[in-house]
């Protein structure tokens, strides 16, 4: 469970810095156009970041250095980290990564947590899953999900059911306004609160808005 | 207990919104949690303004605990509904098996229950170390369960008197029913300061209604001494303490003087029996709705049957009977008719209550003869008027042999404090004028009788009843012709729990409807 942050403070730092310097494996062709500087691996392949080991395989990926870097059939993974996204699109630029077509995340932390689409954004750290977001532990649901990575923290909005099998309890809340924040501690262990500092809550919604 | 019972009215109102539509809920095995915000923090869940939704019960409270480990909700300042009734508790601990609530205070009826502790298991409430107030008793237990609509104890305790608990019932075992507000003690012990009055097996309370004390016991001197028994209680099975219907007389009167009479009686709802002896002779009284019977002294008898028949404000008494009056000379049977309707008017401030009447007897002994009247009663704030009139028609020349009330005039006007009365008896040929003053503490009359040329000024004092201790009422009355006429003394005494009386009367110059003498009259009432 708690590489759930991990996994994306290492997305983040790979997306952001390893892209800039990683090596490429490509699984067939590798197409460069001269003209756009648009690299393309048409039967995928992998680009790994020689320094922390982060490793995107996909089976076509596209990217221009300094611009983006587009994927398919996304696989991330670092040590005990595996993400996956249908459709990966990083605008360098802008420091934010759309993930659509459905993203799927497997971590010690968190396992099996699954939503439509998303955004990723490398600096700070932050990632926002929306479109009704569920993870299988801990046994989650929310409608959106706002997580500060490197804090170790994540804001369930709207609607949202968790459950504590060792509890045996389901926590439910209840209308648009409801909210859950989960903060996860080096132990693996999480904490809920549904009242959430308001700094915190206005900086984590914040990213809630596209651009 | 007014703003108890608000309270449970206004947190049954709160609680009926449910648990459910809390914005924060939590299922867990034993019940619905509900709350406006939650944390979890190494595993203890903590819930703000919470609310709660078991088997049994439901309540509310500011702070609500979930231990992970114990797997025992806690909470404080609780207010909540046990098997629907209403309570409030210091302390909550609840699992799975069983509810806890420490400090607990819970309504039942018109019952509120403080306890040390309270249990809830299932459909299961009970209570250790409980004091309960009802309206009329102070009631203490040391272990109790609260069922559906009854309430069972052990070891119970009680007592009408609010302070000084000079009237003690104590039971091994007692049944209170929330329904009817009865409480019945088993194997009982009746205690007056201390010393045991009783032990009955069953001993039934009327929570609701102070227990009616009566001193039975009559002392006086009229022509003779007068004493005994008047209305002492019989009691019957499953009839509370203190209210009981049934009652007897044994009084001996005009002891030592010329006429000496034994009185015997037994009263019940709806019926009376009652004889009479004197000189060898006897009186008999029997009346039982709509029966009645009677011999006179001098063997005069009476038999009638008068049931009572009401439609809407006009009631009617068909009367038949049979009469033997050697005094008249008539024996024989008649048949009658009683009717009066009420007519009643508000008008703003103005309420008037008109009653007319008429009374007719027809027999084969007596010329028909009639009987009719009327009785006005009107109020306009603090103004009151009565008035009564009767008069009687015969249509032969023969006597007014069976049902017959002598015709008369009544006049009352009174205001606040002060009151006008007029009376006058036609066929007594007395009559009576007197304005009268009764204040809070003081009492003043001035009776004037034209018939009988006579005036009498009366006095009184009546004095608070005192809690504890004693307090003199006494009273005179002064006639400018004959001197003093009459004076009384009442001794009330106060134990903080009963009030104890003893009303003393002397009648020097009587009027033409009482007698010269004296009488004692005891008199016990709970405070």
């Amino acid at each position: 469970m708690r590489l759930l942050p991990l996994l994306f403070f290492a997305l983040s730092v790979a997306l952001a810095a390893a892209f800039a310097a990683f090596t490429v494996e490509p699984a067939g062709d590798q197409v460069v156009d001269l003209a756009t500087g648009v690299t393309t691996l048409p039967d995928g392949g992998r680009l790994v970041d020689a320094e922390t080991g982060l490793a995107l395989e996909a089976p076509f990926i596209a990217y221009q250095e300094g611009v983006f870097v587009r994927a398919k059939k996304a696989r991330m993974t670092t040590e005990k980290v595996h993400f996956f996204a249908e459709k990966l699109d990083y605008d360098v630029k802008k420091g934010v990564a759309r993930l659509e077509g459905g993203v799927r995340l497997d971590s010690p932390w968190i396992e099996g947590l699954k939503a439509p689409g998303g955004r990723y954004y490398p600096e700070p750290g932050v990632a926002v899953l929306e479109g009704g977001v569920a993870a299988k532990k801990p046994d989650f649901a929310a409608k959106t999900l706002v997580a500060d990575l490197k804090k170790r923290l994540a804001l369930l909005l709207g609607e949202f059911r968790f459950a504590d099998p060792e509890l045996g309890v389901v926590l439910k809340g209840k209308g648009k306004n409801a909210r859950l924040l989960l903060v996860f501690d080096e132990k693996g262990g999480v904490s809920a609160e549904t009242e959430v500092p308001e700094d915190l809550y206005k900086r984590l919604t914040a990213f809630l808005k596209e651009d | 207990m007014r703003r108890g019972l608000a309270l449970a009215v206004l947190f049954g109102l709160a609680l009926a919104a449910g648990c459910a539509d809390a914005p924060y809920t939590l299922k867990a095995p034993f019940g619905l949690v509900g709350g406006e915000a939650l944390s979890l923090k190494a595993g203890r869940l903590v819930f703000k303004k919470a609310c709660f939704e078991g088997e049994g019960v439901r309540f509310l409270a500011p702070l609500l605990t979930f231990d992970k480990k114990q797997k025992t909700l806690f909470a404080e300042a609780v207010r909540g509904q046990a098997l629907g009734h209403p309570f409030t508790a210091e302390r909550l601990t609840a699992t799975e098996a069983q509810t806890r609530l420490m400090g607990v205070v819970l309504f039942a009826g018109k019952v509120r229950i403080r306890a040390r502790e309270a249990r809830i298991e299932g459909e299961r409430v009970r209570l250790f170390s409980l004091v309960a107030t009802t309206p009329r008793y102070r009631f203490k237990a040391k272990e109790g369960e609260l069922l559906d609509d009854r309430f069972v104890a052990l070891g119970v305790w009680a007592s009408p008197c609010r302070e000084n608990a000079v009237i003690e019932l104590e039971g091994e075992r007692a049944a209170f029913s929330l329904q009817d507000g009865r409480l019945l003690i088993e194997k009982g012990t009746a205690r007056y300061y201390g010393c045991t009055l009783a032990r009955p097996q069953r001993l039934l309370l009327d929570t609701r209604r102070a227990p009616k004390l009566t001193f039975p016991l009559r002392l006086g001197y009229q022509n003779g001494w007068t004493v005994g028994l008047v209305d002492f209680p019989i009691p019957q099975p499953e009839e509370p303490f203190g209210a009981w219907q049934t009652h007897g007389t044994l009084l001996a009167e005009g002891l030592g003087g010329p006429e000496p009479t034994l009185s015997l009686g037994v009263s019940a709802p709806g019926a009376r029996f009652g004889v009479k002896l004197k000189d060898g002779d006897a009186a008999i009284r029997l009346a039982a709705q709509p029966f009645f019977a009677e011999r006179r002294f001098g063997g005069e008898s009476y038999l009638k049957v008068a049931p009572r028949l009401k439609a809407g404000d006009l009631e009617l008494r068909p009367l038949l009977g049979a009469a033997q009056r050697p005094s008249l000379a008539v024996e024989g049977v008649f048949a009658g008719l009683h009717a009066r309707y009420t007519l009643k008017a508000n008008l703003g401030d103005l309420r008037v209550r008109y009653a007319p009447f008429f009374e007719g007897i027809i027999s084969p002994a007596v010329a028909p003869y009639a009987t009719w009247g009327s009785r006005l009663e009107a109020s306009l704030g603090a103004f009151s008027l009565a008035y009564q009139s009767r008069l009687s028609l015969d249509l032969g020349a023969g006597a007014l042999a069976f049902e017959y009330a002598p015709p008369g005039d009544a006049l009352a006007l009174r205001y606040r404090a002060f009151s006008l009365v007029a009376e006058r008896h036609h066929d007594a040929g007395w009559d009576r004028v007197a304005l009268g003053y009764r204040g809070e503490r003081f009492t003043a009359d001035l009776r004037y009788g034209p018939s009988a040329g006579r005036w009498e000024l009366g006095l009184g004092y009546r004095a608070p009843r005192p809690k504890v201790g004693l307090a003199l009422s006494p009273s005179i009355g002064w006639d400018p012709a004959a001197g003093l006429s009459r004076a009384g003394l009442r001794l009330d005494y106060g134990d903080g729990c009963l009030v104890y009386t003893l009303k003393m009367d002397a009648v020097f110059n009587p009027w033409p409807d009482e007698a010269a003498g004296f009488s004692w009259q005891l008199g016990l009432d709970l405070r």
